[in-house]
């Protein structure tokens, strides 16, 4: 017993073998306020970013959806209603934590029967070419590696016909905004994000991520190369945020 | 303002919601409706709003990308004037709403809404300032409740199909002209108000 390796788990030495669980035990407290702290961040905002997301998704009974990096699971709750018992949507995330609070969330919801849980790279989508009527990635473009990478998954399993929405954090309009904005997110959150989360960091790096993220004429040019025709966006909350919308044809 | 318009309609849709939950039996009168979207469009103040019939629960729509049901349009004082005539057939001919699509749906929408326990005035109120909350409520309500009666009395012939006039719909809403009228009347109201006190105060002075 003695002799079992260890390894660093913060500051912590714990077993080799029970590292995956911690880390995951980590993630799933995270999990577990992500939606509090979305709320916060954004005012209650990105609820109405969502439902704006909903509106243009032009989604049916019966349709196929993909919400790709679903986390909790917002949009794939929204989904399940319209699609009814003759559709199917499936709530994918890269992150195993992240997903099972997703499923707990769904659960809650009341959805049990319509909806699938695939833990799943936007990079490398596992399901066959032609198959959704609609994709939907929220907040997640941003963390993608290889964004280029996962706009051409998803071109390739959307159907002909179908659409793409991609909800991210975009480039202010104003200048003044963008000052305002500047302040409260690098300032503001990383506060916020320790309070509730004891996790300044992470938010320090949702901010920096914010940054680094496409313009709004970048991600469409990315969108087009990708294959998607036509490609609109529309500015939402002076282009703190925006709402990207690609057609295969 | 797109997001100011949203947040008014999802306020109005949880409280739809609420009503719905309490009431098993509208609710599954609503199923056989399920996927079915529904445009009313007023005009002015000009405002859009979709309301589409999920497994549980509607969704209200600020905009709507797809195919839908049943549409009704028509001028906000004509759904008022429409809502306090003794008459409401031979008001209709007068002021005239425009409805295209499903009659047979519409009617039975109308007639779970009419039966839903809801105070739309107050509703919309909440959502836009007193005034025009009152004269939406009567629209709404006016909606719910003669509907039936429109359908009725709808000649084939001389229904007027919104699509063909969509000169009248091809732009979204502008919900934030809408809201600035909105903030008119109430700065009105509020100065008349203001001068009635002071009115008032001056009477009084003379009085005593
Ligand atoms: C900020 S959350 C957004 C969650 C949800 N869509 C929402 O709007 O509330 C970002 C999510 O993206 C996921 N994610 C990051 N990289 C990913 C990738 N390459 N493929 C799939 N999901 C990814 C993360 O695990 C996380 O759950």
């Amino acid at each position: 017993m003695s002799e079992q390796e260890t390894i660093d788990f913060g500051y912590q030495q714990v077993p080799k073998s029970e590292k995956k669980n911690k880390v995951a035990e980590v993630f799933h407290s995270v999990a577990n306020k992500y939606d509090v702290m979305n709320d916060l961040m954004s005012f209650g905002i990105h609820r109405l970013w969502k439902r704006f997301t909903i509106e243009l998704s032009a989604a049916r009974p019966g349709h196929k959806i993909l919400d790709i990096a679903g986390g909790t699971g917002d949009l794939a709750s929204a989904f399940a209603n319209i699609v009814g018992d003759q559709g199917n949507v499936v709530l994918a995330d890269i992150n195993g934590s992240m997903l099972e609070v997703g499923r707990e969330r769904m659960v809650d919801r009341g959805h049990t029967s319509n909806v699938d849980y695939i833990q799943a790279n936007a990079e490398e989508l596992p399901f066959p070419d032609n198959y959704f009527n609609c994709i939907t990635i929220a907040f997640g473009l941003r963390n993608v590696t290889d964004k280029q990478k996962a706009l051409e998954s998803m071109f390739r399993v959307l159907k002909p016909g179908g659409r793409l929405l991609v909800l991210e954090f975009s480039k202010p309009t104003s200048q003044l905004l963008s000052k305002v904005y500047d302040e409260y997110s690098f300032k503001a959150l990383p506060l916020m994000g320790k309070l509730v989360t004891d996790d300044a960091d992470s938010y320090k790096y949702l901010a920096e991520s914010i940054r680094m993220h496409p313009d709004q004429e970048t991600l469409k040019a990315m969108m087009q190369k990708a294959g998607f025709d036509p490609v609109t966006y529309h500015n939402m909350t002076g282009g703190i945020v925006a709402l990207h919308r690609g057609i295969k044809l | 303002m797109r997001t100011l318009k949203l947040a008014g309609i999802a306020a109005i849709e949880t409280l739809v919601n609420q009503a719905l939950k309490y009431d098993p039996v509208s609710k599954k009168r609503l199923e056989n409706l399920q996927g079915q979207v529904f445009g009313f469009h007023f005009q002015q103040p000009d405002l859009d709003v979709y309301l589409m019939i999920e497994t549980q629960q509607l969704r209200l729509m600020g905009q709507w990308d797809g195919d839908t049901q049943a549409e009704v349009s028509g001028l906000m004082k004509d759904f008022i004037q429409l809502a306090s005539a003794e008459d409401k057939t031979q008001a209709l001919m007068e002021f005239g709403l425009q409805v295209q699509g499903s009659t047979q749906s519409l009617s039975v929408l109308q007639s779970v809404m009419s039966s839903l326990n809801i105070d739309w005035e107050a509703a919309i109120a909440d959502v836009t300032g007193d005034v025009p909350g009152h004269l939406i409520a009567d629209g709404i309500r006016f909606l719910a409740s003669s509907a039936q009666s429109i359908i009725g009395n709808l000649d084939r012939s001389s229904r007027n199909f919104i699509k063909e006039e969509s000169g009248l719909f091809a732009h979204p809403v502008q919900a934030e002209e809408f809201s600035k009228k909105v903030a008119d009347v109430r700065f009105q109201s509020d100065r008349l108000q203001a001068r009635i006190n002071k009115l008032k105060q001056q009477m009084e002075a003379i009085q005593q």
